[in-house]
């Protein structure tokens, strides 16, 4: 990776891993009302957030510009990861043991890097096969036996 | 409940790679735009699931206090560390990418010790040797 590449995702990471506590908070503070109103919740201030810094950054006419394409695959990045991922979350999660249903959906990287590498032709190797399963058994363990609670699903 | 687990593993899996293709198809614009974008879309869906499954007359009985942790929660994970995810994405590979900030629970499980009071474990501090390792692997995994 590269330092940029690092830093963006280190950011991320922190940022997703920061507000998992306060979506916690949050859930608490609101028993009995659905967590997809939360989300909804969240997903307004984070809608406001991101229009305020594309206002500052002047991405108006980047957007306008944009290729249809560009916004079909868009819209299916947030119809799958934010509304059919999320909605089917929900639904196990009610169904049966959150802990198991935590640990199994935490796979989700293989099914990118599977995709990316056969479809988008992105390279292989050992050190990023290593450093997934790594990070894949990690998270497996982290969510299976430490009590890791994901309630909503980043990003 | 094996299929919605199936079907939501795939899901987030896809979304990373749709999000690549996304920002792959707009080489010259920043990645900020493509965030406003599908954030946007993403919130007319999920407002649109929820007044079909429910009513929008849920969101009035979120109380104060939710919505200032998930004003916080939205502002800064899914606004600021989506626009970062979104720069990384562009300029890197997705199978790297999406990895590597798939690790983000292990910040919170940790973060989760002093401000929710939880307690240290075996398996946490396994699972986060091997997260941590699987991190530094990817960081050094060559390009992108």
């Amino acid at each position: 990776m590269t330092g940029y590449v690092l830093a963006g995702a280190l950011i991320a990471m922190a940022a997703w891993g920061s507000a998992a506590i306060f979506d916690k908070l949050a859930l608490n503070a609101m028993r009995g009302v659905s967590p997809l109103a939360a989300v909804v919740v969240r997903m307004i201030f984070a809608v406001a957030a991101v229009c305020v810094v594309g206002v500052f950054s002047g991405v108006g006419e980047d957007i306008i510009a944009m290729r249809p394409m560009t916004f079909v695959y868009l819209a299916l990045s947030a119809l799958f990861a934010a509304v059919i991922g999320q909605v089917t979350y929900y639904y196990a999660a009610n169904a049966g043991e959150v802990s198991k249903v935590v640990a199994f959906t935490a796979g989700y990287p293989l099914v990118t890097v599977a995709v990316a590498i056969s479809l988008l032709g992105e390279p292989l190797t050992w050190l990023k096969v290593l450093g997934t399963l790594m990070t894949v058994s990690g998270l497996f363990v982290l969510t299976a036996f430490g009590s890791g609670k994901q309630v909503i699903k980043e990003p | 409940m094996l299929i919605a687990v199936l079907i939501t593993t795939v899901s987030w899996g896809l979304g990373g790679v749709f999000d690549k293709l996304g920002l792959d198809s707009m080489p010259d614009m920043p990645a900020t735009s493509a965030v406003v974008v599908r954030q946007t879309m993403a919130l007319v869906a999920l407002g649109i699931w929820l007044s079909v499954t429910m009513s929008l007359k849920e969101l009035r009985r979120v109380p104060a206090l939710a919505w200032v942790y998930l004003a916080i929660s939205g502002i800064f994970g899914v606004g600021i560390g989506g626009i970062a995810y979104f720069y990384a994405v562009q300029h890197g590979e997705i199978s790297t990418v999406v990895v590597f900030c798939s690790g983000y629970p292990m910040l919170t499980l940790f973060l989760a010790v002093p401000f929710l009071r939880e307690a240290v474990t075996w398996p946490k501090g396994v699972g986060t040797l091997l997260v941590v390792g699987g991190l530094v692997l990817l960081s050094v995994s060559g390009a992108g």
